[in-house]
């Protein structure tokens, strides 16, 4: 029995040994075929615009992909990359099914609930592409986004951690309650405020005050239902009710973004501002941003923590150059240079030497209390 | 009276090329998919419509800013004509050149509540060593848009009331008034304005539909919670949410009830003013003294406005200039901590091809609107015969966005991508009713029986025209240019719906790097949003002045 178990696991072993040599060939060939097909082409990537490190960094990885590659990667500015949805179902409904105007897209949360319900995104994208096999899947949560499966429909390609930037002594600790922050804003009116949802960030704001004020309940991780909803809000409302009269302009206008919210906190106008990058504040005193004296904080149930995305739409136009693209961004130079404080400071995705530790984590809620706050929000204060 | 020149075959071609190319296509295609689009509504999208949240709100916002800011802006220009000084003209047009968004962006930079004012204030009495919570303009409100807007509409306003003037004999009318017994400023409000209030008419027109429509400059300035209708529009635009398609068709089309409620307001508006005169004046009752004494006051102090805008441009300028160089400024020092070259360096790489794109967007479309201008003014001019003008100017009449929403969706219909050519278009539809506003009054003052001399000598109708009418024209030929360039310029929702990302411009690009908030970049990309019509206003100029110094 021993024996014949042994003998059948060896000869598992070996044909398992022969598939993966032969597989790795085939795929092998298959990549230089890509990397051939992609010479010459531009790859449109539809990306927020709103930040001048990534834009920088984006110029960058064009400059590298050009060299090593022949592929141009040509970054469209959007504010909001709900606009590439916009277009992409505007295709759809037009029966636009090749030929489309975006290649590459940079994504999470709901804006890829959307795109992944109505078929949108070209399906085993993760596996088209031979860096996969680096990423972190174990230890980081890159395999569901907003607690939607990827299913190999998006490739990961940063962290995000939601986290507080204040001007020295506004906070004694580094772990903030809502408590503390009404309490300063009774303290110092108007010199709070936050960026005004459906920003992310300003919804991300929102989200960790509702995972402190009900106490991490399990439901927020689930798709929301109208009686969790009924439930769980009102003591986020009650607590925003109190503190909007103590916001900046007495909370009737808000900060556009979170840049924007950076910026009036350089001023010294507002004394917090909020960051989705965990390594903001020291990118932006290293620039001369901010001033030196600035802390960083997070709220005491830990930074809300997600990952944000690559994908390819179904009608791109040149997928060849897009996998070559996104191979290249989840590539360690790549992921080294945009680990690092001096250009963008995002969190890398695969193994890094010397990487600094993430944030004590709060896990992301479901994609379907976003716009269920966000509506809600806007019904009550706007 | 003999026709001064044949009505050639040509011109009729290009003159209805025009008008069907920049005025009967941009409209119908947007008017056919409005009503494509209108059929096909159900009551669920209303309900949601008009359930949307600061509903009521943003369109007072918006109704407001449009009533308030032409108006304030006209009366303000009509105050400072009163007074002509010299050179008036001279001063105008690099205030007509600045784009409203770069010159927005410099008045926050100067009275925001850490802005330069309040900082000088820390500098010399130490008041304010944290910013105050409210200044002058707050970073975001409907009170900054409004000053912003007010600021800038009238130099347009006063170039207008200038052309107006030349229009009707306004020296007359005041030394009437005068031996009539009344003052020079009565004399000028009860005689002279109720004329320019009719031949302002259109130019008010323009000035309040920009002022309904506009979406760049409240992006960056305005209130957000709710913000002015058009941004609402705009946003629904840009949404995927299902029905937000179809909230930005019905809000589309508020904004043309909107506009059309505006427009006839400014028909009644001449009609209120001289039913007001009638009024006190058969009421017999002389102003109660410290009435007169507030509207003198008031009249003086207009006086002050063409100082206060040099100031302000200078100061906007140089805020701009300051922070492009700027390395670690923080409130309340007055000045960066270094300067240093940092930010133009290693965005000059990048700024340039926009700047080019820019340019040549600008050229082009400045050049074809003004010879558009010029093509159906000529044709007109030979007929005889004149069209009702708010249909030549339909493109400034009508709100940019559901025009532009509506274009947009006719190239994604016909599985157009974004190209350079598309945005071109769009932007010659705007420059050709701005370059014909500007043209028309002294085009049509233009005494024709020049050129019928011209020709008795034996000049070809072309030749004449080009030997006798351009260089008496030259001058408003070249404020038609200038305005029509900077117009290119600052156009933000054509380039960004039609080049979606795809045709950047140095305004698409200046809204983006706002929505980032990085000052030094913003300074940057400001800077030279303002710089481009500056530069394009020295060329005219120079060239003008080189052609005059020849003669």
């Amino acid at each position: 029995m021993f024996r014949f178990s042994l003998r059948r696991r060896f000869n598992g072993a070996v044909i398992a040994l022969l598939a993966l040599v032969a597989g790795s060939a085939q795929a092998e060939d298959d990549w230089s075929q890509v990397l051939e097909q992609a010479r010459g082409e531009t790859v449109y990537f539809y990306a927020w615009g709103g930040s001048d490190s990534v834009n920088r960094y984006l110029r960058w990885a064009d400059g590298e992909l050009r060299s090593r590659y022949g592929v141009t990667l040509q970054h469209v500015k959007v504010s909001d990359i709900a606009q590439a949805v916009h277009r992409l179902r505007t295709d759809k409904d037009a029966g636009r099914t090749q030929g489309g105007a975006i290649d590459l897209l940079w994504i999470n949360g709901e804006n890829f609930h959307a795109l992944k319900r109505d078929q949108l995104l070209e399906p085993e994208l993760l596996s088209a592409v031979p860096n996969h096999t680096q990423l972190l899947t174990d230890k980081l949560p890159l395999q569901s986004d907003f607690g939607v499966p990827v299913d190999g429909l998006e490739v990961p390609w940063g962290m995000g951690q939601f986290n507080m930037i204040a001007r020295e002594n506004t906070f004694s600790n580094e772990k903030v309650t809502p408590q503390q922050l009404l309490q300063y804003a009774r303290e110092h009116p108007g010199r709070l405020s936050y960026p005004k949802p459906p920003d992310f960030i300003g919804t991300t704001f929102l989200k960790s005050l509702l995972q402190a004020l009900a106490g991490n309940d399990e439901r927020l991780y689930q798709p929301a239902t109208d009686k969790a909803a009924a439930e769980l809000l009102p003591e986020l409302w009650a607590y925003l009710d109190k503190l909007h009269p103590l916001l900046w302009e007495k909370g009737e206008t808000f900060p556009q973004s979170s840049a924007q919210q950076l910026q009036w906190l350089a001023d010294g106008q507002l004394h917090v501002a909020f960051s989705f990058n965990p390594q903001e504040m020291a990118a932006k005193v290293k620039a001369g941003r901010l001033p030196a004296s600035v802390s960083q904080h997070y709220f005491s149930q830990g930074a809300i923590t997600n990952s944000h995305y690559l994908a390819v739409p179904r009608n791109a136009s040149h997928k060849a150059a897009a996998k070559v693209a996104i191979n290249f961004l989840i590539s360690e130079p790549a992921q080294q240079r945009k680990a690092d404080t001096e250009h963008w400071g995002d969190p890398a995705v695969i193994e890094l030497p010397d990487a600094p530790a993430l944030l004590p984590t709060a896990p992301e809620l479901h994609a379907s209390w976003q716009s269920l706050l966000e509506d809600e929000w806007l019904a009550r204060y706007q | 009276m003999a026709r001064a020149l044949p009505v050639n075959r040509w011109l009729t071609a290009g003159a209805g090329l025009c008008i069907g190319l920049l005025v009967a296509v941009p409209v119908l295609i947007s008017a056919a998919l409005y009503g494509a689009d209108l059929s096909a509504f159900s009551a669920s999208a209303l309900q949601r419509f008009v359930a949307t949240p600061g509903l009521l709100q943003s369109l007072s916002y918006s109704l407001v800013l449009a009533v308030v800011a032409p108006l304030l802006a006209c009366y303000v220009a009509l105050a400072f004509s009163l007074y002509r000084p010299n050179r008036l003209l001279g001063w105008l047009s690099p205030f007509l050149s600045i784009p409203h968004l770069a010159f927005a962006v410099g008045v926050v930079f100067l009275f925001s509540p850490t802005g330069w004012w309040v900082r000088a204030l820390y500098g010399l009495f130490g008041v304010f060593e944290s910013p105050p919570s409210s200044a002058l303009l707050a970073d975001r409100s409907l009170w900054t848009l409004l000053w912003v807007l007010v600021l800038k509409e009238i130099p347009f306003l006063l170039l207008m009331t200038q052309s107006a003037l030349t229009q009707i004999p306004a020296q007359r009318y005041l030394q009437v008034g005068q031996t009539l017994g009344h003052s020079r400023i009565a004399s000028w409000w009860q005689l002279v304005v109720p004329e320019l209030l009719i031949r302002l008419r259109l130019p008010m027109a323009a000035v309040i539909v920009y002022t309904l429509s506009v979406v760049d400059v409240p992006l960056l300035i305005g209130p957000n919670l709710p913000g002015v209708w058009a941004q609402q529009v705009f946003q629904w635009q840009q949404d995927f949410q299902p029905g937000a398609q179809q909230s930005a068709v019905l809000g589309g089309l508020v904004l043309l009830l909107l506009a059309a409620l505006l427009l006839w307001l400014n028909r009644q508006h001449e009609r209120a003013y001289s039913a007001l005169l009638r009024w006190r004046r058969q009421s017999d009752r002389p102003l109660t003294r410290w009435m007169a004494r507030i509207g003198a006051a008031l009249q003086t102090a207009t006086r002050l406005w063409l100082p206060l805008m040099i100031l302000v441009s200078a100061g906007v300028i140089a805020a701009l200039l300051v922070w492009s160089f700027a390395s670690g400024w923080f409130y309340p020092a007055l000045l960066p901590e270094a300067f240093n070259l940092s930010t133009w360096r290693s965005e000059w790489e990048f700024l340039a091809p926009l700047l080019w794109q820019t340019l040549s967007l600008a050229l082009v479309s400045a050049t074809l609107g003004l010879a558009a201008a010029l093509l159906c003014l000529e044709w007109q001019a030979r007929r005889e015969h004149y069209w009702p003008q708010w249909w030549l100017l339909l493109g400034l009449l009508l709100p940019q966005l559901p025009l532009v929403m509506g274009w947009q969706f006719g190239l994604s219909l016909f599985h157009r991508d974004p190209h350079w050519g598309w945005v071109l278009w769009s932007h010659s539809v705007f420059t050709f009713p701005y370059a014909y506003l500007v043209l028309n009054g002294d085009y049509r003052r233009f005494n024709r029986r020049w050129l019928l001399v011209s020709q008795s000598l034996g000049h070809s109708a072309l030749k004449s025209w080009c030997r006798v009418l351009v260089p008496i024209l030259r001058q408003p030929m070249m404020y038609a240019w200038v305005i029509a360039f900077s117009v290119s310029v600052a156009l933000y929702l054509p380039t960004q719906l039609l080049g979606a990302g795809r045709v950047v411009t140095i305004t698409t690009e200046a809204v983006n790097i706002g929505s980032g908030g990085d000052r030094r970049l913003l300074g940057l990309y400001a800077l030279w949003q303002m710089l481009l019509p500056l530069t394009a206003l020295i060329i005219a100029a120079l060239a003008s002045g080189r052609r005059r110094a020849n003669l």
